[in-house]
């Protein structure tokens, strides 16, 4: 279990991220979103212990990270781009990997060799970006940490290999109770991916939830109704966070009870009525332009 | 033995728990039948297994299936309010099919025509068993 109590982290003055709490149960796949700067990365830096947070504290297992060599040995902090020693290759990143972490499994190391099908002999440096991301799952991997944290591990595989280390992760997941934690701007990615999904702007989280509860409580539903006047009592039972009309169809972003939510139109009887749930994309637009955080219709 | 439809709205976790009861409802899925389990359903369909697992979850609240402590998840005997739900399902596909036969111009005698054809077949199949 990973736990987050009141973390804030300063970087001149400014603050990255802004006083979060947050828990991760052991097992879980933790998808962590947000706008651009929103804090993401710092979140997750602080919480693999690479940096020290000015306030709050982050354990893992009950224990703290930062400067706990005995909890960062099972924790695994994958960055935005791989990083590897300067001319070395696979066999010898996998020797240092392998000094670093007790928990090192060579047989596995060598059975995802059939997975991934790198060179271990050629130098590091002369693969391709998506074959760079594979060699640090791989190594990530043989490691068999308890936490596994990564920032933005998807971009530059191809399908198949998505495919493959999704359900390499999740086979960890089922079998030994790995925790991931995921940033991430591929909100379809995440979608597949996560079970819960934590949505972050300006170092503030601004919701935190298991993502089917999530998707199944806001709501998107087209309706056309046979009296405009209809729409006006409608506001007042149901929690509606965005409404636009388009034409004489009305579209209603509403929150609550998929049943409530259907009686409540239905009483009208509509010409026409759909409810559909919202996928992630429309959830984080939806609630970053709850906090003034959206595109702008501009033609430049 | 699972199609999901990753590009649908619907929630993955309820569209599993929706394929299995039509399974059940239909039959295709046998009382005391083993469901795969939450490990090999996560790998043949690349789905989070927390996800598998809560579905799995509800469909025992629900009564659709009961689990054995380290055996696995087993399909329950149908029980009568299944049949209900069912029957309910029918009811108003049939209801939509009517108002259609009704605005073509079907009238009440070819209606009950149908259903007697029907039985006439079904009595047909028993005695060829």
């Amino acid at each position: 279990m990973i736990e987050i109590r009141g973390v804030s982290k300063l970087f001149q003055g400014e603050k990255a991220v802004d006083d979060i709490s947050l828990t991760v149960r052991k097992g879980t796949i933790y998808g962590l979103l947000g706008s651009n700067g929103a804090g993401k990365t710092t979140l997750l830096k602080t919480l693999a212990g690479i940096y020290s947070p000015d306030k709050g504290t982050v354990k893992v297992e009950g224990e703290a990270v930062f400067e706990h060599p005995t909890t960062k040995q099972r924790v695994i902090f994958m960055p935005d781009s791989p990083y590897f020693f300067p001319q070395s290759t696979m066999l010898q990143m996998a020797a240092f990997y392998r000094s670093i972490y007790p928990s090192w499994n060579q047989k596995r190391f060598e059975d995802l060799g059939t997975v991934f099908q790198l060179d271990k002999k050629r130098k590091l440096s002369r693969f391709s970006k998506g074959m760079q991301r594979q060699a640090s799952f791989w190594l990530c991997l043989s490691c068999m940490p308890d936490v596994l944290i990564m920032d933005e591990p998807i971009d530059g595989l191809d399908p198949v290999m998505r495919r493959q280390i999704k359900n390499l992760l999740f086979q960890e997941v089922a079998e030994r109770e790995l925790t991931v934690i995921i940033s991430s701007h591929n909100l379809r990615e995440i979608e597949d991916l996560c079970d819960h999904v934590g949505i972050m702007h300006g170092g503030k989280m601004l919701i935190e939830k298991d993502l089917d509860d999530l998707k199944a409580d806001t709501h998107k539903i087209q309706v056309a109704f046979r009296d405009e006047r209809h729409e006006i009592p409608l506001a007042a039972k149901l929690q509606i966070l965005h409404q636009e009309r388009r034409g004489s169809v009305n579209l209603y972003i509403v929150k609550g009870d998929r049943e409530r939510i259907k009686a409540a139109f239905q009483v009208y009887e509509p010409y026409v009525f759909d409810l559909l749930p919202l996928t992630l994309e429309e959830i984080f637009i939806y609630e970053m332009g709850d906090v003034g955080y959206d595109a702008q219709p501009i033609l430049l | 033995m699972f199609e999901l439809d990753v590009r649908s709205r619907k929630p993955i976790y309820e569209q599993l728990t929706d394929k299995v009861k039509e399974m059940i409802l239909h039959g295709i899925l046998q009382t005391d039948e083993q469901l795969p389990s939450v490990r090999t359903l996560s790998q043949q369909l690349t789905v989070n297994p927390n996800t598998i697992q809560k579905a799995y979850r509800e469909l025992e609240r629900e009564g659709y299936i009961y689990s054995l402590q380290g055996k696995g998840s087993f399909v329950a005997p149908m029980k009568k309010e299944q049949n209900e739900i069912k029957k309910a399902e029918v009811r108003a596909e049939l209801l939509r099919l009517m108002a259609e036969a009704v605005y073509l111009g079907f009238t009440a005698a070819e209606i009950s025509s149908l259903y007697e054809q029907v039985e006439k077949q079904r009595e047909g199949g028993e005695s060829d068993d």
